[in-house]
């Protein structure tokens, strides 16, 4: 049996190979990895903490199911945020009861700057419409392009741009209290 | 792509580690028990088949027979076996030939059609 360290030191692929073949600890080890990363983005997709964990459950469950029919393990995490991005349509289209609690905004307390940026951010994501909130998080989140969200999203490219950069305006106006101060509030 | 250098240093600040613990816990934990659920499963559906497979058995074997029997029945009594006739039709002239045409045909047909 394998030890934990040798799943924490072992390159990504190698862990994904050991977890495709149903090794309960190595996919242990690959949610250890990627679950900030696609609460995260989920987060910054619906703005709701735990309507986010809720969602991001849900991808890494559906990752087990999936993983064996996931060819290349070096395309781990692209395939990883096409099933998180997936999961967020499909509850998007689905009208879930729990997309109330999505438009709620975060109760806890803000204790750091991060996360009172965190918050101010995911507020002005609300004012945007679904998909071009999801643009705007994939591009600034994931750093994608506008023909890979295009893609990924199944959205013209026309609209994916448009999308964003009418978005960008609208967090930039949201925002304004930001400007110029390296990511602090001016009347904070 | 361009991106607004103020929304992507926000993005930035706002992308911070997240305790994975109890997040952890909750999947393994729904792992395992999406596990159990899906070995009573397979185990109810293994129990169901083979009490079917009892109960049906004697049936099927006689349904087995009577197939067995009934596909190399000949469609057209040829009285002279050596006949000239008889062995050219030989190869189509039982019901297994003529289900098998029929299947054929359906194949070809629901292929051409859809």
């Amino acid at each position: 049996m394998l030890t934990q360290p040798f799943y924490s030191r072992s390159p990504e692929s190698i862990v994904v190979r050991l977890a495709r073949n149903g090794d309960r600890q190595a996919f242990s080890e690959l949610v250890s990895r990627r679950q900030a990363w696609i609460r995260n983005l989920m987060r910054r997709s619906c703005g709701n903490m735990v309507l986010a964990d809720d969602l991001s459950q849900q991808v890494f469950l559906q990752a087990w199911n999936a993983l064996p029919q996931l060819r290349d393990p070096a395309r781990f995490g692209p395939w990883l945020k096409r099933l998180a991005v997936n999961v967020w349509l499909q509850h998007q289209r689905r009208n879930d009861p729990l997309r109330e609690a999505g438009e709620m905004r975060d109760e806890a307390v803000a204790t750091d700057d991060s996360a009172r940026i965190a918050m101010d951010l995911d507020a002005a994501l609300a004012t945007l419409a679904h998909d071009a909130r999801l643009c705007v998080v994939l591009a600034y989140h994931e750093g994608m392009t506008h023909d890979e969200i295009a893609v990924l999203t199944d959205m013209p490219v026309g609209t994916v741009k448009s999308h964003i950069r009418r978005g960008t305006l609208r967090l930039r106006e949201q925002l304004v209290a930001y400007d110029g101060m390296g990511g602090e509030p001016q009347d904070a | 792509m361009e991106r607004d250098p103020l929304l992507q240093k926000l993005f930035d600040i706002a992308n911070h580690d997240l305790p994975g613990e109890a997040f952890l816990a909750g999947i393994m934990a729904e792992i395992d028990a999406l596990r159990r659920r899906a070995i009573i499963a397979w185990t109810a559906a293994g129990l169901v088949l083979a009490a079917a497979a009892w109960l049906l058995t004697p049936m099927m074997v006689a349904a087995v027979n009577l197939i067995s029997q009934a596909l190399p029945q000949s469609l057209i009594k040829i009285d002279d076996p050596s006949a000239m006739i008889n062995l050219v039709l030989s190869p189509l002239n039982s019901v297994a030939a003529v289900v098998a045409v029929t299947v054929l045909v359906m194949v070809l047909a629901y292929r051409k059609i859809f």
